[in-house]
């Protein structure tokens, strides 16, 4: 190229750069800008602003501010609509001139949003008003806003009727059990399934071994990536999801940026202390003779039989103040057509114990792109990296919880074990010990939108849920004699999971209307769904190493083992659902599913999942608004349907297990035990449930008010059925018999109590109740021991023999010669009251409580404790106790037929009512004046100070904390409190900035 | 018109994913490596491989056996924290006790199964007679009846894999035990094979043990008397890391993994048939607050635990002759190991709890001791005593048991149990 080329070239670049505003300008374009705020006068964020007829959207940011770019505007006059979810849509008519058009939007809080749309599982979204399942919506972005939330779990927690989410420990990082109307099966998961942005995910819990505690994959998502969550409960979940989804179905949905909007990022820093706000309970110990003889011990100077005190734990400093230190990046816009969502966001927070911590550092890049009118193609893709850190505790010899509460006090002084369980088995000792789960999750999603026509409209979705998970237990070499035996060479467990998951959905719609003004309206959805899920597992351990940073199998000197696994599941439904309109008010709603499974092997049986649902807005009659008027709004639903569940892969097979035997000391030779017998008439868990309710809307929606009764009905459980031991099984075969019955009640009630400009008061309560009951065991008999499962009780419900005489006089309790029900494993009763009240619109005050009640906990800890290895008070001092409490303890035991029996079985006294009533959270948040963010250069700014988990009220619990469960990675009906951390209270303080 | 496209294309695309669906069956195919399907297995073909299966079952169990047979018997201490391996060391174990349904019924019943099971599968088969696995497999399913037998109150043998067995007594159990134990003896002496003559000894050792205790003393003698000198019967186990539960020595491996296993302090003495060691802060309980007396007998995983032997057959000799066959043993006994001549009281009475002593440790850790308890109950030396203090804090006092009970989880599922 010559130089005077080149010279050309660059002139004509420099004045396409310089004209092009000009070029631009000379098409006439403009922008609609505006906030969008509510009814006090509070910015809605996140708003989908639209204006239809030219397919341009935007979404308001952070201080409801929104920007459209018309690129065509000669002045003509564009229907706008605002929407959100909580509010009213409302739609404003612009006239879109040359140059800047203001339009500012008030929305109207409205009690039952029937119009806001809901993902389905049809193609394109559905309004509310149709839909005769209860789907229940959550706000991620307006909870973040006001509750110290850092999970997913956490958003959901008591916010959802009939949604109960136990947080199983204080352990940073830790897991927890969601169950939505309680649990359905005996044998199959009762976990919900999860989907993010269409796609299924991976739910698992993951643990290194340390106790009851495990890693949950939802808490690997940033709760800021989430826009809102839905809850689908009932049949709307099996026949859309599939059959694997009567636990209900929890779809996540990520923040998307909007084709036309303009850029806007948000950071948000955040602080939590977190405090354990619990001291452990002391050990004690009798003196006895040579105790007292001991210089050096705690009996030094005292007289035998005196009671002396040891708190090990507190004496070496063993708790410490946890702290989160957050950094969250947000930013999203969009182009003429395309929009993205891009996100970065770094948590580090360590534990409340030494060795306790979780790092999660996340990323996600959602981008749309409009290519064609006619065509919306989604991508996403979100990676995130974890780290967690678990210290050991539970039911475990090496935790923090053991060797602390079950230290003999006489050893203080006197052995290595100085007041610790364990010989030399200090607080420094435990500490060492690393269990860790690094995990790296990527899940890429592109789904394509086709309407090819105004009625018929298709999607398909492809999507990954991918994890590749790093599990180490490491115990370090030492010369102290931490942990005994060959532990004390030092021991490396290794274990490499990969999990994949695999979405494949289409869906399609056709809809059309009918007779005069098209008051018959049809829509029908037809979709097929692919899944392939497969857990590829192998590890290796190792003892004896020449030093702890040489910390791989491969350099172990001993006991080196290697172990594999490998399962694949594969699940093919077809879908189908018609929905019938009239006049907008009366909705019919018919759906089927068909699924196919692997877990019935080559001859896998397809199942058919129907409902039937109507949906009626009675208050859109005329005769209602005459003679109702107060009650606005009005909905009644109701909706019957199948349910079913899925066995593992090859459940139905008779199978061998892989069992060497050994020739000589060094050779062995592959020999078999049976397995299972298999049952080649296997056949999904089929259930029945039928759910009515209403939603209403009162005094120009001041008070919603939302009910729900469901009653669920399993039949063909797939049940283990219990083989006598003697016919030689390791496994009992799955069969299908048996009913379960679960019903309750659900309410939701919101009230706007005052919405002055200066003052607004809301206040949500909502509740929940369920009864659940095994009608039926088939030809089983009743089975398991302390929770166990009985015709007409709870589902492993806890039994024991039950107290039937506390006879004082002759120093005895008198207990039933059989197992008797004592009480709930899943509370019957759950409910919540929060308030959010706004001051002089910048300041929100926000307050949470919850409770459940009618469950019990099996109170372990205690129980050890008092008759296992006796370090409580209530065993050295128990001459103190009352004679009955006494005796209730400990003893003696005699049923009624007259035999003595032993604490093991006669254990009610340790069985104890869990209810609680817990300040959940508290908050306030203040939004900076404008003029003082734009200092920052922010368009907003606003500062939040919190606490979570502050208190909580137990009446009948003894121990340290109800909420617990210290065998989260056993079953479900096993709800036990053994030497778990009891849950901390966290103090959070946040400051967001907008730009 | 245009309505009817509608529908027409929605029932043309519902037809093709149905159609597309269906024809993906093979998708439905998965491969699950980690499991075996019968359906791959020959039982016939694959005999031997089922014998030596239902071998090392009961090994597997024979370890547990002897382990919490010291605890209930007061060979050893419950140096651990399990409430029900406590009750084991009270002897006192309830029928809902987890232990003994895991630990002790579910591996005993494994290794009569799958024994029971071999058997089945050669019955009518060519050469069966001579057959050294039918002769193998026999020699475990009249263990496995032995020891269910002397170790749990009732017991149970299934007659397939489908059908629940019988509930059976001791008597009945150690009757089915002589008839497998004479079917061993029968087969293995036809039999050509180099493991054969051992696998005759072993059950001539098994059936003169189940016959002393029936009782059935002249029986008993009779069948001590064939077993050839110097003969010992040893179960085989491996240091294989991936798999200790169902190949290591249990012994050891709840000494040196646990920490459970501590030598009670009547068997801390000066016996080379007893070796032990001192608490030296490096092996440590798993209950910490019992000092560990390891127990120094199996020092390996790999160490072989003797089954049968021509020590064993002297002793059911000795015990079926009487007072003064037991003596003569005592003092041969005595002088073996570097033990003072036996000068106390030489009743009868006295002499069998002398025997019993010598007995004890003859067989320390063996699994023999239960047995003992049950032909001679509480005079048997250093068993806890029924109303004694339990040797930790906070326990209720020794029960009065002489044998485990059968388990719920078999009471509750065989309908033979009523």
């Amino acid at each position: 190229m010559s130089r005077r080329l080149r010279l050309h070239s660059l002139a004509l670049a420099l004045a396409l750069f310089v004209a092009g505003p000009a070029v631009l300008e000379a098409q006439q374009s403009a922008t609609v800008t505006g906030i969008v705020r509510s009814s006090a006068q509070q910015p809605v964020r996140a708003a989908l602003v639209a204006i239809p007829s030219l397919n341009l959207t935007a979404i308001a940011n952070e201080s409801g501010m929104y920007r459209i770019e018309v690129p065509d505007a000669r002045g003509q006059q564009v229907s706008m609509q605002v929407s959100s979810i909580g509010y009213r849509t409302e739609e404003v008519n612009v006239t879109v001139t040359p140059g800047t058009v203001r339009q500012d939007v008030q929305l109207q809080e409205q009690a039952i949003a029937l119009d806001a749309l809901v993902v389905t599982g049809t193609a394109g979204s559905q309004r509310v008003r149709a839909q005769s399942a209860q789907i229940a919506q959550v706000s991620a972005e307006q909870i973040s806003e006001v509750a110290p939330v850092s999970s997913v779990s956490e958003i959901l927690q008591s916010r959802v009727p009939s949604v109960s989410v136990t947080s199983a420990s204080g352990t940073s990082g830790g897991g927890q059990v969601i169950r939505i109307r309680g649990a359905g099966s005996i044998s199959l998961s009762n976990d919900p399934l999860v989907f993010i942005d269409g796609v299924r995910a991976d739910d698992r819990q993951e643990s290194p071994g340390v106790g009851g505690q495990a890693v949950s994959r939802l808490s690997d998502l940033n709760p800021d990536d989430i826009e809102r969550i839905e809850v689908v409960k009932g049949p709307a979940a099996s026949t859309l999801y599939g059959a694997d989804a009567s636990a209900g179905v929890i779809q996540i949905f990520t923040k998307r940026g909007a084709v036309g909007s303009r850029f806007t990022q948000s950071i948000t820093t955040e602080f939590n202390l977190i405090d354990q706000n619990w001291t452990p309970p002391s050990n004690f110990a009798t003196c006895s003779a040579g105790a007292v003889g001991n210089p050096n011990g705690l009996c030094a100077g005292r007289a035998v039989g005196d009671v002396v005190e040891d708190n090990p734990l507190v004496r070496d400093n063993a708790f410490r103040d946890g702290e989160l230190y957050s950094l969250s990046w947000s930013g999203r816009g969009g182009g003429e057509n395309y929009g993205y969502y891009l996100s970065l966001n770094n948590d580090q927070e360590s534990g409340t114990l030494p060795n306790n911590s979780f790092q999660r550092r996340t990323g996600r890049f959602n981008f749309d792109f409009v290519p064609h009118e006619k065509v919306r193609i989604e991508a996403g893709y979100g990676f995130t990296r974890t780290n967690t850190e678990l210290p050991d505790n539970d039911n475990n010899i090496y935790g923090f919880l053991g060797g602390g509460l079950l230290g003999d006090p006489l050893s203080v002084g006197s052995d290595v074990r100085n007041g610790f369980f364990g010989s030399n088995r200090d607080v420094e000792a435990i500490t060492n010990i690393r269990n860790e789960v690094k995990s790296l999750r990527s899940t890429p999603t592109v789904s394509i939108r086709h309407d090819p026509t105004d009625w018929f409209t298709h999607r398909l979705r492809i999507g990954a849920d991918m994890t590749r998970s790093e599990v180490l237990r490491f115990f370090p070499k030492n010369d102290n004699v931490w942990y005994g035996g060959l532990l004390n060479t030092g021991s490396v467990d290794e274990t490499r999971r990969n999990f994949d998951r695999f979405t494949l959905d289409y869906l399609g719609n056709i809809s059309s209307s009918f007779g005069a003004d098209a008051s018959i309206t049809s829509d029908l959805s037809f979709g097929a769904q692919v899944i392939d899920s497969r857990l590829d597992r192998v590890g290796a351990e190792g003892t004896g190493l020449v030093t702890n940073a040489a910390r791989v199998v491969s350099a172990a000197s001993a006991n080196i083992s290697g172990n594999q696994g490998f399962s694949e599941t594969r699940q093919i439904g077809i879908l189908g659902q018609w929905e019938l309109g009239f006049q907008d008010k009366l909705f019919l709603q018919l759906g089927a599913r068909i699924d196919q499974n692997s877990s019935f092997g080559e001859e896998a049986p397809s199942f058919f999942v129907p409902k039937v649902g109507v949906s009626y807005v009675i208050s859109d009659e005329a005769f209602w608004q005459e003679s109702l008027g107060f009650i606005n709004t009005m909905r009644f639903r109701t909706v019957y349907g199948t349910t079913g569940r899925s066995p593992t892969a090859g459940a139905s097979l008779e199978t061998f297990s892989p069992a060497p035997y050994a020739i000589t000391t060094s050779a062995a030779g592959a020999g078999v035990i049976p397995l299972n017998p298999g049952n080649n008439e296997l056949d999904a868990e089929r259930g029945t449930e039928f759910e009515f309710g209403f939603d209403a809307g009162l005094l120009e929606d001041r008070i919603s008010l939302e009910f729900t009764y469901f009653n669920q009905v399993t039949k063909d459980l797939l049940l283990r059925r219990p083989l006598p031991p003697s016919l030689g099984f390791d496994e009992n075969p799955f069969v299908n018999i048996g009913e379960v019955k679960n019903s309750g009640i659900e309410i939701l009630a919101r009230a706007r109590v005052v919405t002055r400009p200066n003052v607004a008061w809301e206040v949500e309560a909502s509740g929940s109740t369920l009864s659940n009951e095994l009608v039926s065991l088939g030809d089983i008999e009743p089975f398991g021991v302390r929770n166990r499962f009985t015709e007409g009780k709870p589902l492993g419900g806890f039994h024991t023999l039950r107290f039937q005489n506390i006879d004082v006089a002759n120093g005895r309790a008198i207990v039933s010669d059989t197992l008797e029900f004592v009480g709930n494993v899943y509370p019957g009763y759950e409910g919540r009251l929060a308030s959010t009240v706004t001051l002089f619109q910048n300041l929100r005050i926000y307050a949470q409580i919850d409770g459940k009640w009618d469950y019990y906990v099996y109170n372990l800890t205690d129980r050890f404790r008092e008759t296992q290895l006796p370090r409580s008070d209530r065993w050295h001092k128990r001459a103190e106790l009352e004679p009955e409490d006494r005796i209730r303890r400990f003893g003696p035991f005699f049923r009624e037929d007259g035999s003595q029996t032993t604490g093991n079985q006669a254990e009610e006294a340790y069985i104890q009512p869990g209810d609680f009533l817990r300040f959940r959270e508290v908050s306030a948040t203040f939004s900076l004046p404008v003029e003082f963010a734009e200092r920052f250069g922010a368009s907003r700014a606003s500062f939040t100070v919190a606490g979570r988990n502050l208190g909580f009220i137990s009446k009948d619990y003894e121990g340290a904390d109800p909420e617990v469960i210290g065998n989260l990675t056993s079953n479900d009906f096993n709800r036990w409190d053994f030497l778990t951390i009891p849950n901390p209270r966290r103090f959070v303080a946040r400051m967001n900035f907008q730009f | 018109m245009r309505n009817g496209i509608r529908w027409m294309t929605g029932v043309a695309m519902a037809a093709v994913l149905l159609v597309g669906t269906t024809a993906c069956d093979d998708f439905l195919v998965v491969e699950n490596p980690t499991v075996v399907n019968a359906a791959a297995v020959d039982p016939a073909a694959d005999a031997g491989t089922f014998a030596l299966s239902a071998q090392q079952n009961f090994a597997t169990a024979y370890g547990w056996l002897i382990m919490y047979g010291s605890w209930y018997t007061g060979e050893a201490e419950v140096s651990e924290t399990f409430p029900t391996r406590n009750e084991y060391g009270r002897r006192d174990v309830d029928e809902t006790n987890g232990s003994n349904n895991g630990d002790l019924w579910v591996p005993l019943t494994l290794a009569s199964s799958s024994a029971e099971g071999v058997l089945r599968i050669l019955a009518g088969s060519d050469g069966e007679n001579s057959n050294v696995n039918v002769a193998r497999a026999a020699l475990f399913a009249g263990y496995s009846a032995l020891f269910m037998s002397q170790d749990f109150c009732e017991g149970t043998i299934a007659p397939s894999p489908t059908e629940p067995g019988p509930r059976m007594s001791q008597a009945q159990l150690r009757d089915h035990a002589v008839q497998r134990f004479s079917r061993a003896i029968e087969v293995a002496s036809a039999s050509a094979s180099s493991a054969a003559p051992a696998i005759r000894d072993a059950a001539l050792v098994g059936r003169a043990r189940t016959y002393l205790q029936a009782g059935q003393r002249g029986q008993a003698q009779a069948d001590a008397q064939q077993v050839p000198d110097g003969f010992v019967f040893t179960m085989t186990y491996q240091d294989d890391a991936a798999n200790r539960t169902r190949l290591a020595n249990r012994i050891w491996q709840f000494t040196q993994d646990r920490g459970s296993v501590s030598v009670a302090p009547a068997y801390r003495v000066d016996d080379p048939r007893v070796p032990w060691s001192e608490p030296d802060g490096q092996f440590t309980s798993q209950d910490a607050s019992v000092e560990f007396y390891r127990q120094l007998k199996y020092t390996e995983y790999g160490d072989p635990i003797r089954l049968a032997s021509k020590k064993e057959a002297d002793y059911i000799a000795a015990e079926a002759q009487g007072t003064q066959a037991m003596l003569a043993l005592i003092q041969a006994e005595r002088a073996a190991n570097d033990q003072p001549a036996y000068d106390g009281p030489t009743d009868d009475q006295s002499v069998l709890v002398e025997f019993l002593e010598q007995r004890g440790r003859e067989f320390f850790l063996e699994g023999q001791r239960m047995g003992d308890l049950q032909r001679h109950g509480n005079i048997v030396p250093h068993v806890p005593q029924p109303g004694a203090p339990y040797f930790k804090d906070g326990f209720a006092p020794i029960g009065s048991g002489t044998c485990y009970p059968v388990p719920i989880q078999e009471k509750s599922n065989n309908p033979n149990f009523g």
